[in-house]
């Protein structure tokens, strides 16, 4: 073997690694990537899905790693199979809901319907923020999942845009999270520029206990509504309800516990490094994702003042008030937004609980925002 | 040959139609027939058609397009543009067998605001189903079971 045959073996290997092949676009997802895990490890937001994004994101914005691509052989590289059955099929959003269902208590909801109509009051940045989207230069399609993002539910989101605007789940998937995190410093402004003392200061009547009995029919009686209304969230909130209707049946303990954990657990880490992996930076890389989350803080914003203003319009005709705090939980986000309107109300009045009240809006924007996603599937799907 | 030179031409004018035929909004009008609308917003003709060759013309010129929905309606064919094209809907009569009304609707920000405004209405609507059915589900089961309301978690 001659120096120009050792030459070649080692230009060969060279030209196998991805280092010819880099390029300044790969900094700024790694830039981008290292952000969302500083946010989750640093910051703690939101970090069972940042973290794994951010990985996501890092991870598959290098050269030649087979990881998004397809096989000459025609089949998908690993996280490609994730995203495949995971996002594309829709099966994950609809998995991550029936986790949900099993944490969830309806309880103050259903002690305290009337807050049901704060989760719709809620929705109006939804669709507010749809004609900023259009004004942009989205299609019709594309802005109605941009504006799902104000409903700060992320299954959701990624349920709408897989079906209406794929191209863009990774930038809305991210923006859904994000804010959904960072409720604590976008809402308390707002719900203060809102109100006025006196109404901050409203004390609610203590909720009534609920029976079991209410709440075993509740998810039945929810997915019938849902089914004949909106049939096109049935997906989602059908199995949102097999999960509610597991916990509080307390008859299929074993199940209730895999899908509030271990179900939850798994769909949670392929749910979040396939929603990173869709950010290489060939597709990434232009002004929408920023256009978006900038249009994502505005929906987020409406969405918490139509939450705010539905409170203040239904106090004009009731006897018993309702404080307009906890309007902002109208936004899914649970139970982070309840847990807000209980910090901001005690920032005005110590003895004020206000988390079991605010977590029926909490759970009416859960289903408000399944409502929206679903008329916007029923009109462009 | 005379026929070959006939369907030849035939073919010619399939294929060159659409390129040749006046647009409204980027989209090529079916030739012949009469304007009976005509403005910015809606171009209103009617054709001594049957409504399937009118359908079937846009069908051909249009249906690769992903972004279009094809929808038969019983007595209307609606043809509607979910991407970012300037029209919106072509809707195609079916009342008569050889007398077809074609509408075409731009999209505009009217119909923008008025179909916000009523899917908005529309998610409190299915709220406001789901209180009702709550608040007489939780009345009817209370009267049943006979219980006081417990005040108290």
């Amino acid at each position: 073997m001659d120096l120009q045959e050792v030459f070649d073996l080692i230009n060969g290997i060279f030209f196998t690694t991805g280092i010819t092949h880099l390029s300044w676009k790969y900094l700024i997802m790694w830039a981008i990537g290292g952000l969302f895990l500083y946010l989750a490890i640093k910051k703690n937001f939101e970090p069972l899905l940042l973290l794994p994004i951010g990985f996501g994101i890092f991870m598959v914005n290098f050269p030649l790693v087979p990881l998004m691509g397809i096989t000459p052989e025609g089949h998908g590289e690993l996280i490609r199979i994730f995203y495949h059955y995971g996002l594309e099929w829709e099966v994950i959003p609809c998995v991550i809901f029936l986790g949900l269902g099993a944490m969830t208590d309806f309880g103050p909801l259903i002690a305290n319907p009337k807050v049901m109509l704060i989760g719709a009051g809620a929705q109006l940045g939804v669709f507010v923020t749809f004609t900023g989207t259009v004004l942009a230069g989205f299609t019709l399609k594309e802005a109605a999942s941009v504006s799902i993002i104000g409903g700060a539910d992320g299954p959701t989101t990624i349920y709408l845009t897989q079906h209406l605007a794929p191209q863009l789940l990774g930038a809305n998937a991210l923006a859904a999270y994000s804010y959904m995190a960072m409720v604590p410093l976008i809402q308390p402004p707002i719900m203060r520029l809102l109100t006025n003392d006196a109404e901050r200061k409203i004390r609610m009547k203590q909720l009534r206990s609920v029976s079991r009995t209410e709440k075993i029919l509740y998810p039945l009686l929810c997915t019938m509504v849902i089914a004949i209304l909106v049939p096109a969230v049935t997906p989602l909130m059908g199995l949102f309800m097999l999960g509610n209707l597991m916990k509080e049946s307390g008859v299929v303990g074993r199940l209730t516990e895999t899908a509030q954990n271990d179900l939850m657990n798994i769909v949670t880490i392929f749910l979040g490094v396939s929603v990173g992996a869709t950010m290489e930076a060939d597709k990434f890389l232009s002004y929408r994702p920023l256009f978006i989350f900038g249009l994502g803080i505005i929906d987020f914003v409406v969405c918490t003042a139509g939450g705010i203003v539905t409170v203040k319009l239904m106090n004009l005709f009731l006897k018993d008030k309702i404080n307009p705090l906890i309007g902002s939980a109208g936004v899914s986000a649970v139970p982070m937004s309840a847990r807000v309107s209980q910090m901001v109300g005690q920032q005005y009045d110590k003895k004020n609980y206000l988390l079991m009240h605010a977590m029926g809006p909490n759970l009416a924007g859960v289903i408000g925002t399944a409502a929206a996603a679903g008329m916007f599937i029923a009109m462009f799907d | 040959m005379k026929k070959f030179i006939a369907m030849t031409a035939l073919f010619i004018w399939a294929l060159a139609a659409p390129a040749l035929a006046e647009e409204f909004g980027t989209l090529p009008i079916m030739d012949g027939g009469q304007v009976v609308k005509s403005n910015e917003n809606e171009l209103i003709k009617e054709y001594n058609l049957a409504p399937q060759a009118v359908w079937e013309y846009y069908k051909g010129i249009l249906s690769q397009d992903k972004e279009i929905r094809f929808t038969d309606r019983g007595h209307l064919y609606t043809i509607e543009d979910l991407g970012s094209r300037p029209w919106r809907r072509i809707a195609i009569t079916k009342t008569q067998p050889d007398k077809t009304m074609m509408t075409v609707d731009m999209l505009t920000w009217k119909w923008i605001m008025i179909m916000l405004s009523l899917r908005f209405m529309a998610v409190f609507v299915v709220l406001l189903v789901l209180y009702l059915a709550t608040f007489l589900g939780t009345s009817l089961l209370a009267r049943l079971s006979k219980e006081p309301v417990k005040q108290g978690a």
